[in-house]
């Protein structure tokens, strides 16, 4: 997967470093404005495995954000960044369920989910940009603060008294970064819309807390640390600085 | 430019009420019909000081919804007294052939099972656990006892497979009963 969006931004990159050579100068219009799309997350982080440690249970969600980038007089370079929430759905449920129903040799269990897979993201880094008339291609490296939540859960054991067991919903912090593309469009004076993805990486540590655990059997997570990664494309509305 | 940058700020604040925000999601994995039975239990018992007195004790019930199905007739242990046993706690489920072994599965969930015993008044017998789980501190578990028995006696030893999912503490108390069996003890 990052070797395909790699490859692609990269081809993507050379072509429009090709073409603007051969158009004339033109000043990049920096911008500001409000962006969403879906989120795709990626690798074990979206896999519902109750046998996987790993297993992340985060299922296809969206983000929403503001971003924006001013680009420097006569230059096609800038800096940016984007301000974003993304909210993952929680991914099979039910094969918690059915594992510790299985784990325990119980007749019946219930889970519930407590919170969301979910991140605030709060990154900057460097804009390219390639003005073609009322288009621009915005190319993007971001770098910055992830702070991500693992959502928890409490499961009942059939209807045994004081028979709970909980995992604690987390939250952790990390370094994470986004690179991605997008093609923006002028409407009107000042006035554009834009269409981009990005690929997003992030590894936060999480330390987990789990309650009423007195036996060794049944997933128990006291520990996550694996990579929140996967690709989100983005539709947004800017205002555009500039002539 | 000012209705941007407005909703932008006003973009910013939902985000951080997003991030607080949470909905609890429920999936029930609901009881399954067709669980296997545990019909049969028996004790394996061998004198530690002869180790060809070997006598196996059965209690089965292969008709758990008659309460007239239960054989005992062969539940029965004869002891002699002031001696060392040498115990194996067997479960089985002889609906199927060849019967299968149940015991295997108690042992690979042994964090949550407990054996507990106990003596009708007067019969002198003495049941110690010799086999531990894997829980943190390790429990006992019961599949493997040391019966020490005293002068001669007659009475009952009641056996129950406790099930304590999540709930095991080294007790009896916890949990439900998987089998409750009495075994007649002669020791003479």
């Amino acid at each position: 997967m990052k070797i395909v969006i790699t490859s692609l931004l990269a081809a993507v990159l050379l072509t429009s470093v090709l073409s603007v050579q051969a158009q004339n100068k033109k000043d990049a219009r920096s911008f500001i404005g409000i962006t969403g799309g879906l989120s795709l997350p990626g690798g074990d982080y979206s896999k519902g495995d109750y046998n996987n440690d790993q297993s992340g249970f985060a299922k296809t969600g969206f983000n929403i954000g503001v971003t924006g980038a001013y680009y420097f007089k006569h230059s096609h370079f800038g800096i940016g960044g984007i301000l974003s929430y993304t909210h993952y759905g929680f991914k099979n449920a039910q094969g918690l369920a059915d594992g510790y129903k299985e784990a325990f040799d119980v007749d019946s269990s219930t889970v519930y989910i407590k919170g969301n897979n979910q991140t605030i993201n709060i990154l900057v880094g460097p804009y390219y940009t390639v003005p073609l008339g009322k288009l621009s291609l915005d190319f993007r490296l971001l770098g910055g603060l992830v702070n991500a939540t693992l959502p928890g859960n409490e499961v009942y054991l059939e209807d045994g008294l004081d028979n709970r067991l909980k995992q604690d919903k987390s939250t952790a912090s990390a370094f994470g970064w986004q690179g991605g593309a997008a093609i923006r469009y002028t409407i009107v004076p000042h006035i554009g819309v834009f269409a981009g993805v990005d690929y997003f990486y992030s590894k936060p540590n999480f330390s987990i807390d789990n309650e009423n655990r007195p036996v060794n059997a049944g997933r128990k997570i006291d520990g996550y640390h694996t990579a929140i990664s996967g690709v989100q494309t983005n539709l947004g509305l800017v205002y555009e600085f500039g002539k | 430019m000012k209705k941007i940058a407005s909703f932008a700020t006003l973009l910013a604040v939902l985000i951080v009420m997003l991030h607080a925000c949470s909905k609890d999601e429920k999936a029930v994995a609901p009881p399954v019909p067709g669980n296997e039975f545990l019909t049969t239990v028996q004790l394996k018992v061998t004198n530690a000081a002869n180790p060809a007195d070997v006598q196996t004790a059965s209690w089965k019930d292969l008709t758990p919804d008659d309460p007239d199905g239960v054989d005992i007739s062969k539940a029965v242990l004869n002891l002699k007294p002031n001696s060392t046993y040498k115990v194996e706690v067997l479960f089985l489920d002889e609906t199927q052939s060849p019967a299968g072994d149940v015991t295997e599965e108690i042992k690979e969930r042994q964090n949550y099972h407990l054996i507990c015993f106990s003596n009708s008044a007067g019969l002198n017998l003495t049941v110690q656990r010799t086999d531990k789980d894997t829980n943190t501190p390790a429990l006992e578990v019961g599949l493997e006892d040391q019966f020490t028995t005293g002068p001669a006696s007659t009475g009952t030893l009641n056996l129950q497979l406790r099930h304590q999912p999540n709930l095991k503490n080294g007790s009896c108390e916890p949990g439900s009963t998987d089998a409750d069996v009495d075994f007649t003890v002669n020791i003479k």
